[in-house]
């Protein structure tokens, strides 16, 4: 796992290198980010909300125009656009374009109310396009338009759409050095993306908490209908670090989130670790004969009664 | 009961009672006026808790191998983690100067191209080598890292898939210089040759599920009186009049642009895709137009637009 996250820190470093340095080539002719990639918000009803994008002019002077545009996502998982008409949710911008110099940050605001009555959801593209130059005849004008997805929902509660349908150890008998590896998976049976917080923790026989299985579900995202499989492990190792050492029963917890606000939902599940293969048939060993040392012991004392 | 099971009466007793204490507590922090960047505090080392009035982008790492502090009298294994940057996209284009064409005549060596010229380029450039730019095509970015004569060693930014296959024989390998400009110069198109353009993309996706690029056109290609059909048979060809293009992204699995001339239309068309995290990526977007013997020779233009999305 130490690998593993080592991989992922080095991938985040590099992600947040490019992100606050300019992408890697000098000489770009367009480029921009945006904060976040996807925005998923509740408005209870009548309440109004107001959503956040970024806009990171990166290295370079930007001219943009900012929009919005109803998104659609196909069975198929395509993603289309159309105009937004009569959406009761569509977001009023602050902002129709950015002139930006190197390096600046600008935000768009959102602002969404919902009706007081009924629910509904609906998906928004918040683009960002570059304005580009004027065309001249023979030639291809090329734009840089990045979109933000705004996944929106209102209603007098929170919609918790997505189920914890399966937890899986991959032994639940003898782990013995090996990982502790236990797999999640995730439905979205509802209509709606949804964004669950996973939670994975290892306790030992007295309920404390030796290790945490981590990875970083803050980007996970479901689609309606779709699973998600995770997978999730750790060294016996990291277990050893508690005071029973890496010998013992101990309890996999999987907590599970559906959405922010929601309750959480917890599945257990049980492992037992032994040390290593030698030192745990000897342990048997040892508890076999002890038990039937104990068996005969008591029989001799009633044989004498 | 047996005998032999007594033993085991009492113990498990106390297991059972021990392992049956409630989850641990969630926390949250929230206002409808502040945003907290970081830091909740969550057993799970969890992030990215977000409402419609709160955001908060990291919780403490209880794994060990987050952070760890020793010293003589104490172990923290539950150290706190660096503060997690929100998922963000980010995309740009490049686009080659296609004046700055030269002829690639040889490899010397794994990152050094022999070019039939290196007047105009210098250290610093960015460059895109195409291999085989008429037929099969591979492609490498990079940036010239040093001049020996006519051997220009190229620091090469993209390393992965397709652009390791890149070899230069001499035939049909050329190089351009990438330029700041948002507009591909096709010139007059003709009825005797292909004409070809190039649109370089950039992809940084700091979110699990990576990022796909899409194209869109304005119109078709035209010079205001006729227009180029968008191909339809796979192949723009000399003498037909069409256009089209094809992606070095070689997994798409919403368009055809991976595997044939494809064409352009007003909605999205899938042209780049990458399903995991991608700390940068590059793919191009090969263009290519032709006109019929019947069609005037003449200047044709169009926009493209390449729409980013951070996949959801």
């Amino acid at each position: 796992m130490l690998a593993t996250t080592k991989g992922r820190l080095v991938a985040f470093a590099l992600s947040v290198f490019v992100g606050l340095t300019g992408l890697a080539l000098p000489g770009r002719a367009l480029a921009f980010s945006l904060v976040p990639a996807s925005n998923d918000v509740h408005v209870y009803s009548g309440e109004s909300v107001t959503a956040r994008v970024i806009v990171d002019s990166g290295t370079g002077d930007t001219s943009t125009d900012i929009f919005l545009r109803r998104a659609e996502i196909g069975a198929d998982g395509k993603l289309s656009f159309s105009e937004v008409k009569d959406s009761p949710l569509a977001p009023k911008l602050d902002v129709t374009s950015l002139e930006m110099k190197a390096g600046e940050r600008k935000e768009v605001r959102l602002q969404m109310t919902a009706p007081t009555e009924g629910e509904g959801r609906d998906i928004f593209a918040v683009a960002v396009r570059d304005r580009g130059s004027k065309l001249s005849r023979g030639s291809v004008g090329v734009h840089t338009e990045i979109v933000s997805l705004l996944f929106v929902s209102y209603g007098p509660t929170v919609p918790e759409d997505a189920a914890l349908r399966s937890v899986t150890l991959k032994s639940n008998k003898l782990a013995r050095l090996e990982d502790v590896s236990v797999a999640v998976k995730i439905e979205n049976t509802g209509h709606y993306i949804v964004r669950p917080t996973v939670a994975v923790e290892v306790k030992n026989l007295f309920g404390k908490t030796v290790v945490v299985l981590n990875r970083e579900e803050a980007r996970l995202s479901v689609p309606a209908g779709e699973t998600r499989d995770l997978t999730y492990s750790a060294s016996t190792t990291a277990i050893s670090q508690s005071p029973l050492g890496a010998f013992g029963f101990y309890s996999v917890r999987v907590h599970f989130v559906p959405k922010t606000g929601a309750h959480v939902s917890t599945e257990t599940a049980w492992v037992f670790v032994w040390p290593s293969l030698k030192l745990g048939l000897l342990a048997f060993s040892v508890l076999v004969i002890g038990i039937l040392l104990v068996r005969f012991l008591k029989r001799g004392k009633y044989a004498k009664k | 009961m047996q005998h032999w099971l007594r033993p085991f009466v009492i113990p498990a007793l106390i297991a059972a009672t021990l392992l049956g204490q409630p989850a641990s507590v969630w926390a949250a922090m929230a206002s409808t006026n502040y945003r907290i960047d970081a830091d909740s505090f969550s057993f799970g080392g969890q992030n990215g808790a977000s409402s419609g009035s709160y955001l908060l982008n990291d919780g403490t790492g209880a794994a060990a191998g987050f952070g760890q502090g020793t010293s003589a009298s104490y172990t923290v294994n539950q150290g706190l983690r660096g503060s997690l940057q929100e998922p963000f996209v980010r995309f740009g284009l490049l686009v080659p100067d296609l004046s700055t064409e030269v002829a690639l005549t040889a490899q010397p060596s794994a990152n050094v191209y022999t070019f039939a010229s290196v007047t105009g380029y210098t250290t610093g450039d960015s460059v895109l080598l195409i291999g085989d730019a008429a037929g099969s095509a591979s492609y490498r970015i990079g940036t010239v890292s040093g001049i020996a004569g006519t051997d220009v060693t190229i620091s090469v930014a993209n390393t992965d898939g397709d652009y390791d296959a890149l070899t230069i024989d001499g035939s049909g390998d050329v190089a351009y210089k990438l330029s700041t400009g948002s507009s591909i110069g096709l010139g007059l198109l003709s009825t005797s040759a292909v004409t070809r353009g190039y649109v370089v993309m950039e992809m940084n996706a700091y979110n699990d599920q990576g990022g796909t690029v899409y194209a869109y056109q304005d119109t078709d290609l035209t010079d205001g009186t006729h227009t180029i059909p968008g191909v339809s048979d796979g192949t723009v060809s000399v003498g037909s009049s069409e256009y089209g293009a094809r992606s070095s992204d070689s997994s798409l699995s919403g368009s055809t642009f991976d595997t044939q001339d494809s064409a352009f239309s007003t909605t999205l068309e899938e042209v780049m895709s990458r399903g995991v995290m991608a700390p940068i990526e590059y793919d191009v977007v090969t263009l290519r137009a032709a006109i019929s013997t019947t069609q005037t020779e003449s200047s044709y233009a169009h926009n493209l637009t390449f729409v980013y999305v951070g996949d959801y």
